[in-house]
């Protein structure tokens, strides 16, 4: 038994256990990923930016309350010029969009519709780092000078170290997979099929699939609420103002028109967020607005509560009326 | 560096290359010095100056203590190896503890002294390789060593990067006589290497990192917590500390036995232990007899009465808990450990009441494992929650409505500590299971090896996490 003979078998054995390895995320996590995470939405934006060619359209970007408050179909058929996209991306802020701004630019939409509230310009505000490797393929490092270098190495995986890291979603993958099994055997609740979910960019969110039009839970988790430091807007700088800057000075830069859309919160919550945070996000939203000569809207306290799920999310209700509102208020400040 | 990076694999790639091009065994026992001084850089910066440091001293003491027939210079050259090597451990590890107490004692008496602590960065190893070089002196002192005629080779000794940060404490009558050999890699060495190597992975990325987070998840705020929740932490920690230990001396045993060198056991299915005694045979085995020639035997150990072997007990164990950190629960954890070797002392001969190993293993690991509370939990108040959850339990307090959705929640850490139990106890029954995986045939082996391999891939977790004994 010589010394090659081992290495080689050792090669043998590496070579192996690689391939089944890459199976098990090429047909258990993929699938899952795919299907039943929302973290897919972050590469399918960039699939999105590649395929659509068409001329005059309309981005709206945000976190989820994008997503889930904007049915692009409503403010589709007010308006024959454009086509209208609802680029909501759960919990994203202005850092993480700058990942995509290239390609977006690129996509040559005419305008882009920001929607932000407090916690888009916290900082604190907890974006799932997964999906910084998971876009990593589509991001060119050297564009993106604003990151640190956790995002740095999260945003620079290759092929194969991303193949590595999606080791990640195996636990996950597993969960949903014995949802599943349980849905098929003793036909309990279903997991989320995410991929249904507003894959076409135009309107449907996740919270359709509640049944009720307001969280059960939402008022008392609003009462036993103590911390707000999720909505706690510097009155200095912080990277997700930097960020928003050069967002808007990039998309001007290249004739794309910015709106930007203070979205709908529940007027309860925002009764109890302190008004020195509430006060930093308008001070600089007005700065933004002035320097850039950027046309900002306010739908803060537009609603009462009734049209809201929970304390960032509209109901079925809320998102009809804020989809008109919001389509009519777009259609007038892009006509020429 | 750690052993369970790709940093580590490419290192030892490199250097088993480039010592199969060496044809001179000097230049290859020159290349390991090397390469174990860039291995302790890497991770310590300029720090690597202490190990030289603690190589020439002890090298030259060495050499003197053995030279002079005279017992009184013996004497003073041994204190000044006993006092440089103490000296350079007591201030980096235990500088600020003392300032710490100073600072308590002051405030206790009304002084507020409120000395600043100093700005040291604890070098890595330096428990290890401290005592690994006195051991050296203490030998020859005690003509039981003669001295190395190679300085590169006792500086092999110190620094020889397997065992380097965190043990196992290897003697120099055990290591040195190996570097009389040509350092060679051969296909059976190869092979026995990398079976402990993987043996070693699977116990520190897949078993210890996936428990992490479990066992931080219950002891960063413990109180509130129900006796079920702290007993199960208490298990994972067990597991944790083992796996992590364990799996450390696993890989530097067999990162060392490709190049042709055999590292001392330093772990012996601990929790089979039946007795405290019995306990530290099994665990951390090197460090369990370098306290007992070193310190308990040249204190009298058991030959000078009932009480001194009580007290010198008790100053081998408070030290060998102070030797894990300078903390004050590892002093508590110390002299509790010493406390059970003096019940059980006492016991022993007096009592005979317990027959069954199975009922003897089980009382001696429900203490070993409240010890293992003391070790891990830092904090004072959480301590005595714990400890009083541990001792009197109330299992009821938390309702199987709480119990069932934490079980699930957790399944993967709890279905990790189901499965050690099995592999510890199958390993128990089957003895030497790593020379067994090691005597497969190729084919076999080669199917062993891959397995192992795609555990790797598919359960290390995103974040690694440091070898705990690398702090000591």
């Amino acid at each position: 038994m010589g010394k090659i003979r081992i290495i080689i078998f050792l090669l043998l054995a590496l070579l192996i256990s690689f391939s089944i390895y890459f199976l098990a995320i090429k047909f258990y996590v993929d699938p899952y990923l795919e299907n039943y995470s929302d973290l897919n939405r972050a590469p399918m934006l960039f699939e999105f930016y590649e395929k659509e060619k068409e001329a005059d359209k309309v981005y709206y970007w945000g976190a989820s309350s994008i997503k889930e408050d904007v049915d692009a179909n409503i403010i589709d058929d007010l308006d024959d010029s454009f086509t209208h996209y609802n680029l909501g991306n759960p919990a994203s802020t202005p850092l993480r969009r700058i990942a995509e701004l290239e390609a977006a630019i690129k996509s040559k939409p005419k305008a882009v519709v920001i929607g932000l509230g407090y916690m888009s310009l916290s900082g604190h505000w907890l974006f799932p780092d997964d999906q910084y490797a998971l876009i990593s393929k589509y991001v060119d490092l050297r564009d993106l000078t604003v990151y640190n270098e956790t995002y740095r190495e999260l945003l620079g995986k290759n092929k194969l170290e991303l193949l590595i890291y999606k080791r990640k979603f195996i636990n996950p993958a597993t969960d949903n997979n014995f949802e599943l099994l349980k849905h098929a055997v003793f036909k309990a609740k279903k997991p989320g099929f995410y991929k249904k979910y507003n894959s076409d960019f135009k309107s449907e969110g996740i919270l359709l699939q509640f049944e009720e039009l307001q969280d059960p839970e939402f008022a008392m988790k609003l009462e036993a609420k103590e911390d707000f430091n999720e909505y706690s807007v510097p009155e200095g700088e912080n990277s997700e103002k930097l960020a928003f800057e050069i967002i808007v000075k990039e998309l001007l830069k290249n004739k794309i028109k910015v709106i930007i859309v203070k979205i709908p919160l529940n007027p309860g919550l925002v009764e109890k967020i302190p008004e020195e945070y509430k006060n930093n996000f308008d001070v600089f939203l007005d700065e933004v607005s002035e320097q850039y000569d950027v046309e900002v809207i306010d739908y803060t306290l537009q609603y009462n509560e009734s049209y809201f799920y929970d304390g960032h999310h509209l109901n079925v209700n809320g998102k009809e009326v804020f989809s008109k509102e919001l389509g009519l208020e777009v259609i007038k400040t892009l006509e020429p | 560096m750690l052993f369970n990076s790709i940093q580590f694999a490419i290192f030892m790639i490199v250097l088993l290359l480039v010592i199969e091009l060496f044809r001179k065994n000097r230049l290859r026992l020159s290349l390991l010095v090397v390469a174990s001084y860039f291995f302790y850089y890497a991770d310590s910066g300029l720090l690597f100056v202490l190990l030289l440091f603690s190589s020439v001293l002890d090298f030259y003491i060495g050499r003197k203590i053995y030279e002079n027939e005279s017992l009184r210079k013996r004497k003073f050259f041994l204190i000044l190896s006993v006092i440089g090597n103490l000296g350079v451990l007591a201030f980096f590890k235990y500088a600020n503890f003392t300032i710490g107490v100073a600072n308590d004692i002051g405030n206790l008496f009304g002084a507020s002294p409120s000395l600043s602590a100093l700005n040291i960065v604890l070098p890595v190893g330096i428990s290890f390789f401290t005592f690994q070089t006195m051991s050296y002196t203490i030998d020859i002192y005690r003509r039981k060593l003669t001295p190395s005629n190679s300085f590169l080779k006792y500086a092999l000794f110190v620094s020889f990067f397997p065992q380097l940060v965190a043990g196992p404490i290897v003697r120099a009558s055990e290591f040195l006589p190996q570097l009389e050999n040509r350092v060679t890699i051969v296909a059976d060495n190869l092979k026995l290497g990398l079976t402990y190597i993987s043996w070693g992975l699977v116990k520190k990325v897949i078993f210890a990192d996936n428990l992490a987070p479990f066992v931080d998840s219950i002891f960063s705020d413990p109180t509130g917590l129900s006796s079920f929740h702290i007993i199960l932490g208490t298990l994972a920690f067990g597991i944790q500390i083992y796996c992590d230990f364990s799996g450390y001396t696993d890989i530097a045993i067999g990162a060392a036995r490709i190049l042709g060198f055999r590292l001392p056991k330093n772990f012996n299915k601990p929790y089979f232990a039946r007795n405290p005694s019995d306990f530290w045979s099994r665990w951390h085995i090197s460090l369990s007899t370098w306290l007992r020639d070193y310190l308990y035997i040249p204190l009298g150990g058991n030959r000078k009465g009932k009480s001194r072997t009580v007290i010198n007990l008790m100053i081998t164990m408070l030290l060998g808990g102070l030797w894990h950190g300078a903390a004050w629960n590892f002093v508590i954890w110390g002299a509790y450990h010493g406390t059970l070797l003096v019940i059980h002392k006492w016991i022993t001969g007096r009592f005979n009441i317990i027959k069954s190993r199975v009922v003897s293993i089980f009382i001696t690991q429900y203490f070993i494992f409240l010890g293992w509370l003391i070790f891990r939990v830092g904090n004072f108040d959480h301590l005595m929650f714990a400890i009083k959850k541990f001792l009197f339990l109330d299992f009821f307090s938390a309702g199987v409505s709480e119990i069932i959705p934490f079980l699930l929640a957790n399944k993967f850490a709890i279905l990790l500590m189901i499965t050690f139990i099995y592999l510890h106890v199958f390993s128990y029954k089957v003895h030497n299971i790593i020379y067994k995986v090691n005597s497969l045939k190729l084919s076999h082996w080669t199917v062993y090896v891959a397995f192992v391999l795609l555990l790797l891939f598919l359960f290390t977790p995103s974040l690694s996490q440091a070898f705990i004994y690398f702090q000591f």
